[in-house]
């Protein structure tokens, strides 16, 4: 008898068994887990997560499964978190078109996978850091509603900053 | 009795009475058929399905029932639905699903019950389940499917897929394009006309279907909270880039204070008009925080003396504003401009019990002149846990304590607990002609770090006072004084009774005399649990030297040694013997401290035959070191093939499997002659990480980086 799994099953229905440690990466799941099976798992288990396409749930169980057995620093120091670069593998593995992007961002908020959360955020980051505004609207197809005179005015109120 | 042609009879019928519209009719009878057969023994059936039918006694999948029961309750449920009873159709087609799981009728029909109810998700799902029964059962059982259903099944489920998809992403657009408007309507004190109306609700609705280009707006797909973490990651200069994005983007972000308050650093040479907009801002975004507070607020040039001023009037008036005020927790301002009394006059205009001032717990703060009696800082100041205080310029202040004292005398208290780290940091210049502490030591007991640079003790009652007092003491940092030793203050910590327990020691002399000092190690425990000891031009002598390592390493706490610009502790090296004294090695060091990592000699006679010498320690001596970086930049006789020679030895230690051995991490080599060749080879050695080398740095002491003297 092999060990019990966990079936997520997507808002499109597609049946996704994954192992109860890759599972248990979102906190969310393994609350439920813990919540209705007190003794353990005796049996396979299935979840239904309507808020996830199957794309976007099987994106984000592959990254559970790659780090099935990483060990996250549990602090919560935030100055750490901030500094840290992002995973090399996490790098690669969000490199997806935007649209796709924010919904593994979504879902991992959702189920509350914070280190996968916590490099979609990074990733976003760096799409801005160190760009002009017409860079930022390009990159984002976003229409420049200011008139010149608002945008300079936006420009001149921080001024006073250092340019670091 | 049952009997299979009776059945058929009453099936043939009710077809009859279904095909001439006289559904009840056929109703009643499928259901009488439906009760008989369904009521059938397990036997029965068996027989019936195997001498009538010729099939096999049990089907592969599913429960065991009459071969007819499925065809009997798609067409009763067939007659429901033509009168528009879609309950009970609902019931008997679920029943066929149940009772002929491979049947792609029982599918075909639910879901087309459900979709005539408006439940599509549930007909989808019926489709989807279907699909994957009816495949698992081919692949396990090898069973026949009809082409015909399962094609349409098939194209019923692609269909109901797509009509999803549209209408969920419409109600995602939805969502999205009207939870923004709700929020933002609070935000009244912008400085943009940007209310949004009610129409453009509508066009961001119907823009999707409209428009070729999707939006890839993260505002508009990512939720708030996952936003404010995407934008907590940049720095300010980030942060304004994006205010210029879109109004959006600038109604979104300036609603955000803690992208704001961490650390507010004004530019250089800042004008008061630029000075003044940024507190307007700051003050507009920090109205949105509970608290009101800046982390870090620093200040450094300005354009001139008077736009200095102005600036410092609006920067206290933005604090003192009792409704609005700004309240920040580390204020960092260096200026030139900046006296004593410029400061104290700001001060003197708040309440000697402001909340403002009491929130600031670090002040850095340098002068434009000497202040005689700084006490008033810690007055004015009251919720100080951090203060360092730097005189920029060589010039004596007047002392002005009596005219601010008045102010503060409520305040003003015999011994303050909440200060723990000091650091005072005088003018080099200035050290001969003051010979007073500006502030009072010996009343702050509670101190754990105390930094003094550039300061005369000829008068050193006060700082005994406070070694004798200060049990928190934990770092203690003395750089560049006058009239004290190291001979000196080790003996007042011996002597006088000190409590307290250091960790880190640095003692950077100004001259270069040589003393001699002995103790018994076990009579200075104050010193037994360092971690960090740090001597620069140190008057101890070689002798002398090697004790205060025996107290320092006394528990095997000692991780950092640095010996800097010393002519006094002398290194066994290839020079001649000028007297009898001893002569340190490198194994000597290792051997008293073994669990020492870092390693600094810098300006020290250390030459190539030192690091032979202590290559042919490292291959005979049996004890396991830790070391992992050795700083040796300015030993002036030392170069490539020494180090070289070393690294060897640590190399086939290493590979000889004895414990001996250590791979280094770092090894620092600034301002040695090593030529192009030798560093390639060092660079590429296996038993160092990293080499940093830059051969044109000349000296050790580089001013306010690596001390903290400023010149």
């Amino acid at each position: 008898m092999s060990e019990p799994k966990v079936i997520l099953v997507s808002f499109d229905d597609e049946k996704f068994p994954v192992d109860v440690q890759v599972a248990e990466k979102s906190v969310l799941i393994k609350n439920m887990i813990n919540d209705l099976n007190p003794d353990g798992l005796q049996e396979d288990f299935e979840i239904p997560i309507p808020m996830l396409r199957s794309t976007v749930l099987a994106k984000v169980l592959e990254w559970c499964e790659h780090h099935r057995n990483s060990e996250f620093p549990d602090d919560d120091d935030d100055d750490a978190k901030k500094t840290a670069p992002i995973d090399e593998w996490d790098k690669n593995f969000l490199k997806v078109d935007q649209e796709m992007l924010y919904e593994i961002m979504q879902a991992a908020n959702y189920l509350n996978i914070r280190q996968l959360l916590d490099s979609g955020c990074k990733t976003v980051a760096e799409m801005i850091k160190n760009k002009s505004p017409e860079e930022l609207r390009r990159t984002f197809n976003i229409v420049n509603d200011f008139s010149p005179e608002e945008e300079a005015a936006i420009r001149r109120e921080n001024e006073w900053a250092e340019d670091r | 009795m049952y009997d299979e042609e009776s059945v058929n009879d009453s099936i043939r019928l009710a077809t009859l009475y279904f095909k001439n519209e006289e559904y009840s009719k056929s109703i009643k009878l499928y259901n009488k058929v439906i009760h008989e057969i369904k009521n059938l023994t397990k036997n029965d059936v068996r027989s019936i399905r195997k001498n009538i039918y010729k099939l096999s006694e049990v089907p592969p999948v599913g429960p065991l029932v009459h071969p007819k029961l499925g065809a009997v309750l798609d067409q009763c449920a067939a007659a429901y639905e033509k009168m528009n009873n879609l309950q009970r159709a609902l019931h008997q087609g679920e029943q066929l699903m149940e009772y002929e799981p491979l049947s792609c009728k029982g599918y075909l029909r639910v879901s087309k019950i459900l979709i005539m109810m408006n439940k599509d998700l549930d007909a989808y799902k019926v489709t989807q389940r279907g699909l994957y029964y009816l495949d698992r059962a081919q692949k396990l059982y090898r069973v026949d499917i009809p082409e015909k259903h399962y094609s349409s099944l098939q194209a019923r489920c692609k269909h109901l897929k797509q009509q999803l998809k549209t209408k969920q992403q419409n109600t995602v657009m939805t969502l999205r394009s009207n939870s923004p408007e709700s929020e933002s309507s609070n935000s009244s004190r912008s400085i943009l006309p940007a209310k949004r109306s009610s129409s453009d609700i509508i066009i961001r609705q119907i823009r999707p279907t409209k428009s070729t280009k999707k939006t890839l707006d993260p505002l508009d797909l990512l939720t708030d909270d996952i936003l404010e973490l995407v934008f907590l990651q940049l720095p300010l200069k980030s942060i304004f880039a994006c205010h210029q994005v879109s109004k959006k983007w600038y109604e979104f972000l300036t609603k955000i204070p803690r992208l704001y308050n961490k650390r507010v650093c004004m530019r250089e040479k800042i004008t008061s008009q630029e000075f003044s907009s940024g507190i307007k801002f700051l003050s507009r975004v920090m109205n949105r925080s509970s608290t009101r507070q800046i982390e870090l607020f620093r200040l450094r040039s300005v354009l001139n003396l008077v736009n200095f001023s102005k600036i410092m009037d609006q920067l206290f008036i933005s604090m003192a504003r009792t409704s609005i005020a700004i309240t920040i927790r580390e204020l960092d301002i260096m200026n030139q401009n900046l006296s004593f009394h410029m400061l104290m006059n700001q001060v003197c205009k708040f309440a000697s019990s402001d909340t403002s001032l009491l929130a600031v717990k670090a002040l850095r703060i340098g002068f434009n002149s000497y202040v005689p009696d700084a006490n008033l800082l810690l007055s004015a100041f009251p919720g100080l846990e951090s203060l360092e205080m730097v005189i920029l310029e060589n010039t004596l202040g007047k002392d002005c304590s009596e005219i601010f004292a008045d102010h503060f005398s409520l305040r003003e208290m015999s011994a303050r607990n909440g200060l723990h780290h000091l650091s005072l940091i005088n003018h080099p210049k200035l050290r001969l002609q003051v010979t007073n502490l500006p502030i009072h030591i010996n009343d702050l007991p509670s101190l754990e770090s105390l930094k003094v640079a550039s300061f005369n003790f000829t008068n050193d009652i006060e700082l005994r006072q406070f070694l004798q007092n200060s049990e928190n003491l934990r770092v203690l940092y003395l750089e560049n004084n006058t009239a004290l030793s190291i001979t000196s203050l080790l003996r007042y910590i011996q002597f006088d009774g000190a409590q307290f327990k250091l960790r880190s020691l640095a003692v950077r002399e100004a001259t270069a005399q040589i003393r001699s000092w002995d103790v018994n190690p076990a009579d200075l425990p104050q010193l037994h649990d360092l971690v960090n000891l740090d001597l620069y031009s140190t008057s101890l002598s070689t002798r002398s030297f090697i004790r205060l390592l025996q107290v320092a390493n006394h528990n095997g706490n000692l991780q950092s040694l640095a010996i800097r610009n010393s002519t006094n502790i002398q290194f066994m090296n290839d020079t001649l013997v000028r007297n009898n004294s001893p002569r340190l090695t490198l194994g000597n060091i290792m051997e008293m401290c073994p669990d020492i990592e870092h390693l600094y000699l810098n300006e020290v006679g250390v030459d190539n035959t030192t690091l032979r010498n202590f290559a042919r320690e490292l291959a005979t001596k049996r004890s396991k070191f830790h070391l992992k970086s050795i700083d040796l930049s300015f030993c002036e006789r030392l170069d490539g093939t020494g180090i070289l020679s070393l690294l060897e030895s640590v190399r086939s230690s290493n590979n000889s499997g004895t414990e001996l051995g250590c791979k280094l991490q770092a090894m620092t080599l600034h301002g040695l002659p090593i030529y192009t060749e030798t560093l390639q080879l060092l660079r590429n050695h296996p038993a160092v990480d990293l080499i940093t080398h830059d051969p044109t740095r000349l000296k050790w002491r580089e001013y306010g980086r690596n001390t903290l003297v400023f010149e």
